[in-house]
């Protein structure tokens, strides 16, 4: 009985879009990993919001949360990429992708927010929709109990 | 000669002044409506939650937000692979969702002659 070659995974191969709770360990893992990279407390999670992945046969190359606004816009509140091409890739996928909604029409607006330090997330969010800068800086503080 | 001149120059000075009076109490309306403009600068995420209903996607909850995502984004992923290409093009559809079937989008390669021959690839080239 003749078996089918299995065909090697290609960049050229569409990535697949998922949902997941905020609980997956594939979210917990991509999250945990920018948090320490950036010395944050793992609290900063934000709650309430939709969280999805893009992957290549079940190999999570980004992991994202979403939250949707009321009269229909979106907010993109997170982006974890797996320390890959992949990964990097599957980033500019989610923004082309949200890009092409805003373009035709389906969705009104989206907003989208990264730390003011992450300058390369910030070239890609100005590369993908042809912003200059951004259009608001959000700043965090805890309480001096936390150092600030 | 001189206090009666003074009398006369003093009243005429009077109603000036009430005309005036008169014009700061209609720019106040104006004011008012200024401050009611739906199109003014809002900060981020100060949205308003009953806008204009938009005749887009219904993903105005988080569970039709999760339900709708990853289908619409496999359209998106099928449209490129057949050569509609990485940019919104004119005449193109928003992808549907919810029905039967959906809008058709632009298929035929021919309706977007700018559309090159991107066949579904990575946006970043090799070496980025």
């Amino acid at each position: 009985m003749a078996q089918v070659a299995e065909r090697p995974r290609s960049v050229d191969d569409p990535f697949r879009c998922i949902a997941l709770s905020g609980d997956d360990p594939r979210v917990l893992d991509l999250l945990g990993r920018f948090l320490r990279k950036h010395g944050l407390p793992a609290e900063t999670r934000p709650a309430a919001i939709n969280w999805f992945a893009l992957h290549r046969d079940g190999e999570i190359a980004v992991v994202f949360g979403l939250g949707a606004h009321g009269d229909g816009g979106i907010e993109g509140t997170d982006f974890y990429a797996a320390p890959t091409r992949d990964g990097v890739r599957a980033v500019y996928e989610v923004l082309q992708f949200f890009k092409t909604l805003l373009d035709a029409g389906a969705i009104p607006y989206a907003v989208a927010s990264t730390f003011a330090k992450n300058t390369v997330m910030r070239k890609r969010f100005e590369k993908v929709f042809g912003m200059d800068g951004p259009s608001s800086v959000v700043y965090y503080y805890k309480g001096a109990s936390h150092g600030g | 000669m001189d206090r009666t001149g003074l009398g006369v120059h003093g009243t005429a000075q009077g109603p000036r002044g009430v005309a005036q009076g008169q014009n700061g109490v209609t720019q106040g309306p104006q004011g008012a409506v200024r401050g009611g403009d739906p199109n003014a600068v809002r900060p981020m995420g100060s949205a308003p939650l009953a806008a204009a209903p938009h005749p887009g996607l219904d993903i105005g909850t988080l569970a039709g937000l999760a339900a709708v995502l990853p289908g619409l984004f496999q359209q998106a992923q099928q449209q490129r692979l057949q050569g509609g290409g990485g940019h919104q093009k004119p005449g193109m559809q928003a992808p549907s969702i919810g029905g039967a079937g959906g809008a058709p989008m632009a298929q035929n390669p021919k309706q977007n002659p700018a559309g090159g021959n991107r066949t579904g690839g990575p946006i970043l080239g090799p070496g980025r």
